[in-house]
């Protein structure tokens, strides 16, 4: 323990004081190998390949305590457009808020509700599934939020269609030390179709940080779609992993907006288990200040005609830093495999810099793959037709960014929710 | 309207205008026709402020001001328009918005009101009509996806709701089929008016039969070297341009 880092000591003497409510065998054993393999190295360094261009070097001072959020208050919850009506689930710093969120009724095969209230009532109902998927051994920030599980968002549904998207909202607010760990768990089964908006919002500009682990099993022609924005405060710290485990004929389509945090890592991790199991990753971050962003993403082809379609784009102003690791492996007969990678950066200043790391790893004969990377500046020839049309060079440019991001919502977004992601975008642009 | 005077300009060491000669009186449609290579693009791009090409002597007078002093997004709003040969794709704004930032953007310099959404799309109508233009190709993406024909077409709408008084047209009969080149002619034809003069750079004589000139010119290497009525284009599409650059050689 002596090599690991303050934050990391910090964390393990924390985990072993709480005294968690639930404390089935099982969920005691699965925090366990979660604390003993975070024990091993504890957070990673950029010596650690995988965090090679993120250093979590700003949690240095972060303790583990967590006072709460102090002005709820000044979130706007109801930031939906009329008309658009979810089941919600708020969480406040971490613990789920029964007063601020509306959920349900829900039909037959359908049960959403939060982890902790599982795990109070009914914590067999997720025994076979909490922890099954993704590495504690490989994965040292899972394994620091499996050793914290407690709360978050449980979803299974079977042979079921929900009637409205759940929406699941994060207000964090730091003082000093704070830090949770969220664990969701999404099991949706034959034939079911749901879809989840995630947001994530901090209040003030303390620093806090956020662990939140997504687990996602979609199986038997089951369709998930998964929106996020990420809209941290100034001073947070968000790492999101997200598992998921597609099954036959199923899919799994995210979409992730990052505009705010400190520091913010998105990683995802699909693997495609059986034939006609497809996955679209679809995201834009835009990034400003000393804001550094990082999406990492590994997606495996494990069986033949899997399919998988992955689309980052971003712009970076100021002295903003953005990370783009994007891996897809193709197994050994994986043999019909479809996969597609293209990350394009918008460098808005000189000082802002992205790494953008493409990797490919097949081993099938018959198999269709392609990646496209680009990062620069705005086109100038575009920039000159718009100047030609008596459009100001400042408009210009503006509209060209703005266009070149909504571009990405167009075929990322559902209709119905490209106007939250638009308004953020212009909203930025705008600042 | 405009007065081109000994005009000499170069992209990086290469010298492609030297010394051209050229006045447009007001309403009147001037031709140029040449070979490829001659410099006929270079004319529409430092006319229209280019970076890149660079103005080493000679002056452009445009309605008596100094047309080169100006960016680009002034020379539209005091009435310059380039058509290009080669429309610029922009992904993610849309046709439609991309039109009403540009005529409220020229409006605005020229002292006019700027139009609301309702006022602006009745005003846009009016012209797509012409140009057999729908609603759907408005929402795309600016000529993300549009075919040649489609590309010029809205090429010609922007003229149109920019109401130039000086308009280039760079090859826009390049990549055109029949029908197309047809329903072009007839959208710049219908745009002729006392008050704007046109400049038709083209390397075929063809647009000229839906486009009449009134004056035609021949640059080869840089200048003009021949001028006549519209007779002339019909000799040149006959005898080609060998003569010409024979005589520049």
């Amino acid at each position: 323990m002596g090599n690991l880092s303050k934050s990391s000591q910090t964390f393990i003497k924390q985990n072993k004081a709480i005294e968690f409510s639930c404390s089935e065998p099982w969920l005691e054993q699965l925090r366990k190998s979660g604390l003993e393999n975070f024990s091993v190295n504890g957070l990673p360094t950029p010596n650690v390949e995988e965090w090679k261009y993120t250093s979590l070097k700003v949690l240095d001072n972060i303790g583990n305590g967590n006072n709460g959020v102090l002005d709820v208050d000044q979130v706007d919850l109801d930031w939906l457009p009329a008309g658009l009506e979810t089941h919600k689930l708020v969480f406040v710093n971490g613990c789920f808020d029964k007063g601020l969120s509306a959920i349900g009724p829900f039909g037959e095969g359908i049960k959403v509700l939060s982890l902790s209230e599982v795990l109070a009532t009914e914590p067999a109902l997720i025994e076979g599934y909490l922890g099954q998927i993704g590495s504690v051994e490989d994965l040292p920030v899972l394994a620091l939020n499996t050793a914290f599980i407690d709360d978050g968002l449980v979803v299974l549904i079977e042979n079921a269609i929900l009637d409205k998207p759940i929406e699941v909202v994060y207000v964090s607010q730091g003082s000093g030390n704070t830090s949770y760990h969220p664990r969701n768990l999404i099991v949706a089964k034959n034939n079911s179709s749901l879809t989840i908006l995630e947001r994530h919002i901090g209040i003030g500009d303390d620093t806090y940080f956020s662990n939140n682990v997504s687990e996602f099993i979609v199986d038997g022609g089951s369709y998930v779609k998964h929106y996020r924005m990420l809209e941290d405060g100034s001073g947070g710290v968000n790492l999101s992993t997200v598992n998921a485990r597609i099954g036959k004929d199923a899919t799994y389509d995210s979409f992730i907006l990052s505009v705010g945090g400190r520091l913010s890592r998105s990683e995802v991790h699909v693997a495609c288990q059986a034939e006609g199991a497809h996955t679209n990753l679809n995201g834009v971050y835009i990034a400003c200040a000393n804001q550094h962003m990082d999406h990492t993403t590994l997606i495996e082809h494990l069986v033949p005609n899997t399919t998988s379609n992955e689309s980052y784009k971003g712009a970076l102003d100021d002295k903003a830093r953005g990370v783009f690791q994007g891996s897809i492996i193709v197994a050994d007969g994986a043999d019909g495999t479809d996969g597609r990678m293209s990350n394009k950066t918008l460098l808005l200043s000189d000082d802002a810099e992205i790494d953008a790391k493409p990797q490919l790893e097949i081993y099938a004969d018959d198999v269709q793959c392609a990646h496209g990377f680009t990062a620069g500046e705005l086109d100038e020839e575009a920039l000159f037709y718009l100047r030609s049309r008596g459009i100001s060079d400042a408009l210009a440019r503006s509209m060209l960014v703005e266009g070149f991001l909504t571009d990405a919502i167009d075929s990322g977004v559902d209709e119905d929710f490209r106007g939250i992601f638009i308004n953020r975008i212009s909203e930025w642009m705008g600042r | 309207m405009l007065e081109i005077k000994n005009l000499h300009a170069r992209v990086g060491e290469v010298e492609i205008l030297k010394g051209l000669d050229l006045t447009i009186g007001s309403g009147e449609v001037h031709a140029i026709m040449g070979p490829n290579g001659a410099g006929k693009s270079t004319l529409s791009y430092v006319l229209s402020g280019r970076e890149g090409y660079e103005v080493t002597s000679g002056t452009v007078l445009y309605q008596g001001k100094n047309l080169l002093d100006m960016e680009p997004e002034k020379r539209a709003g005091e009435g310059v328009f380039l058509a290009f040969q080669y429309p610029v794709e922009i992904p993610g704004v849309s046709t439609m918005n991309f039109l009403k930032a540009s005529v409220n953007s020229v409006r605005r310099y020229r002292g006019q009101s700027e139009f609301d959404a309702m006022d602006f799309l009745k005003f846009v109508r009016r012209q797509t009509k012409v140009l057999n233009i729908g609603d759907d190709m408005l929402k795309r993406a600016v000529n993300v996806g549009f075919s040649g024909g489609e590309k010029k077409r809205a090429e010609v709408l922007q003229m149109a709701v920019l109401e130039p008084t000086l308009a280039l047209l760079d090859e826009t009969d390049s990549g055109l089929d029949v029908d197309a080149l047809r329903i072009v002619g007839e959208g710049v034809t219908a745009l002729r008016s006392p008050e704007r003069s046109m400049l038709v750079i083209t390397h075929y004589q063809r647009l000229l039969d839906y486009i009449v000139p009134d004056v035609v010119h021949v640059l080869a290497d840089g200048k003009i070297v021949d001028t006549g009525d519209k007779e002339l284009a019909i000799k040149l599409e006959k005898n080609g341009y060998a003569r010409y650059a024979e005589a520049a050689a």
